[in-house]
């Protein structure tokens, strides 16, 4: 993990090897912070509830729980508990490839699932996940008919400037004659990733919902075979959206991951609706130097709020101990002593400064008005 | 987990009895996980709340165990890592006729999780709890011991210590009772 969780020697529980393993930042979010936060603590204020997990089976295709946080992600084999650690987890064997599945307990499970909250939270006040274009339509209302030339035809989306754009299809089209489906390829940097069917209208504009998001290095490709289509007379802007270019082309080749493409400004039948966004993971792990006091800053502030509101309604001796509301709403209200709070907001003031100096500045977000109080 | 007396003597010794049996027999008709306590300590806590009237002491006190591995007190109440939780409240004058048999007022309070008790169930079992461990008590070691009567409800049964720091509402799944004794016990087998 990016992130670690130190020993404390508090408590029974041995946590799972994700957790214990040395974080890759060489950041421990529990080390150095205030001293009510260990491991028996949290655990005695995290949620309890008691759950079963469903048996591993071999023709499931399991994802990353961390990623899907999804409860299938999470099995049971032979009486112990596994948690998916990769996608396209098809067939592996819990107990042997551990490329693909960690042994866990439900106490580390709750915890890691804590860290991920406290993540989210990082993302949130950072404003690091936005929206660059939401719902945005790349089409033309055609009615002249045109035969494609060369083998295929193409839209290329690529992010502008930054690896951190995220950019995600919902709707695809092609206005052609007839209905019979076609098939629609999605390529990146020469490879094949997804192939869809896709039947036109009769000729008529009709979207057809997916669900395919392009995150990375390179430019992604919605490709068909070339054939006949009905296209406008308008010219393609590739400069014109925010967060990434798009522009169609034609390719040459044996098959549409391999073939060569040239880039023009005109329709080819195809129609898409996208939606850009900056996708803050990449470059959280990647600056975790930047960033990783205002993460232990936020766990740290975070924690102190559960223990104020004891929000899993836990009924224990250490939260008795811990949820002391004078001590607890001190660490929480005072801005002007060393308190939870105050080192949160500073972290949290230090990160933007850092970010602002650091992220894609074409991609920072200027929105809204700044007030600078200066002395009267 | 019965936590138990190493070298019990006097009221102890008798209270380790009961609590043996309770905890190997609840342990059969209730499901999870049950923390057995013996005979607990009013111990203060400095909160800087109000005194209450019934206890004129100038500070505000929990039933807490010595855990003599931790070298610490501890509170017993209810730990939602368990199903259930039980322990026994003494008072502080213990009566005698002959200075040989003693007789001490006993509550031995229960708070528990009636869905993990009786996970198969859905209704709320409290009174089948309550009859669980009357039965129990009298089926061992009953000439010890006379039961007066049961006391419902967390602020009641524990109407002597602080109950405002517990996040336990007498509401389902929840449920605190108290069976109430009274208990002979020897100080000395001298006559």
């Amino acid at each position: 993990m990016v992130l670690g969780f130190s020993e404390d020697f508090t408590s029974k529980i041995v946590l799972d090897s994700q957790l214990k393993g040395v974080p890759t930042s060489g950041l421990y979010v529990n080390s150095g912070v205030h001293p009510s936060i260990n491991t028996e603590n949290l655990l005695d204020f995290l949620p309890k509830t008691d759950l079963s997990f469903v048996n591993w089976s071999a023709t499931k295709d399991y994802g990353a729980f961390l990623t899907s946080r999804n409860r299938d992600d999470i099995i049971a084999y032979d009486s112990k508990i596994y948690q998916s650690i990769q996608g396209f987890n098809l067939n592996q064997t819990p107990a042997t490839e551990t490329l693909y599945w960690v042994e866990t307990n439900i106490e580390s499970l709750r915890l890691k699932l804590f860290l991920e909250q406290v993540k989210d939270k990082v993302y949130a006040d950072l404003a690091l996940t936005k929206r660059l274009i939401n719902n945005q339509y790349l089409y033309e209302d055609g009615d002249l008919p045109r035969t494609l030339e060369n083998d295929y035809a193409a839209w290329v989306l690529e992010p502008k400037g930054s690896d951190f754009v995220s950019i995600r299809v919902n709707e695809i089209s092609l206005q052609k004659d007839g209905t019979t489906p076609v098939n629609v390829y999605v390529i990146n940097q020469n490879e094949l990733i997804e192939t869809i069917t896709l039947a036109p209208d009769n000729g008529r504009l009709a979207f057809r919902d997916t669900d395919i998001t392009f995150s990375g290095k390179g430019s992604f490709k919605i490709v068909i075979d070339s054939t006949d289509v009905l296209v406008g007379g308008a010219t393609v802007d590739p400069l014109k959206f925010d967060g990434f270019v798009a522009y169609t082309a034609s390719g040459t080749g044996n098959a549409p991951e391999t073939a060569d493409y040239t880039y023009n400004t005109f329709g080819n039948g195809l129609g898409i609706n996208v939606t850009a966004f900056l996708d803050a993971t990449n470059y959280i792990e990647e600056n975790l130097s930047e960033l990783g006091s205002c993460f232990r800053a936020t766990f740290e502030y975070m924690v102190f709020q559960m223990f104020l509101h004891n929000s899993n309604n836990r009924s224990n001796r250490s939260q008795r101990i811990q949820m002391d509301d004078q001590l607890l709403m001190a660490e929480l209200k005072n801005l002007q002593a060393d308190t939870v709070v105050s080192r949160y907001h500073k972290e949290k003031k230090r990160a933007i400064t850092a970010m602002r100096k650091t992220f894609d500045t074409q991609l920072n977000d200027h929105d809204g008005i700044q007030i600078k109080v200066g002395s009267v | 987990m019965n936590n138990l007396l190493s070298k019990p003597v006097g009221l102890d010794e008798t209270i380790a009895v009961i609590q043996k049996d309770l905890y190997r027999e609840l342990s059969l008709v209730w499901q999870g996980q049950i923390e057995g306590y013996g005979r607990v300590y009013k111990n203060p806590v400095n909160t800087g709340e109000s005194v209450p009237d019934y206890y004129q002491t100038s500070k505000i006190v929990t039933p807490a165990w010595y855990n003599a591995k931790l070298d610490d007190y501890e509170d017993t109440y209810y730990d939602d890592n368990s199903a259930a939780v039980f322990c026994f409240l003494t008072q502080e004058n213990d009566s005698t006729q002959d200075s040989q048999v003693y007789t001490s007022e006993v509550k031995i309070a229960f708070m528990v999780d009636l869905s993990k008790i009786y996970p198969t169930s859905s209704e709320r079992q409290d009174s089948r709890a309550q009859r669980d461990v009357a039965e129990i008590l009298r089926n061992y070691n009953f000439e010890k011991y006379n039961i007066t009567g049961i006391e419902r409800r967390v602020d009641f049964v524990f109407r002597e210590y602080l109950t405002s720091s517990i996040r336990f509402n007498d509401m389902h799944p929840l449920h605190c009772f108290a069976m109430k004794i009274d208990l002979e016990y020897f100080l000395t087998d001298k006559c």
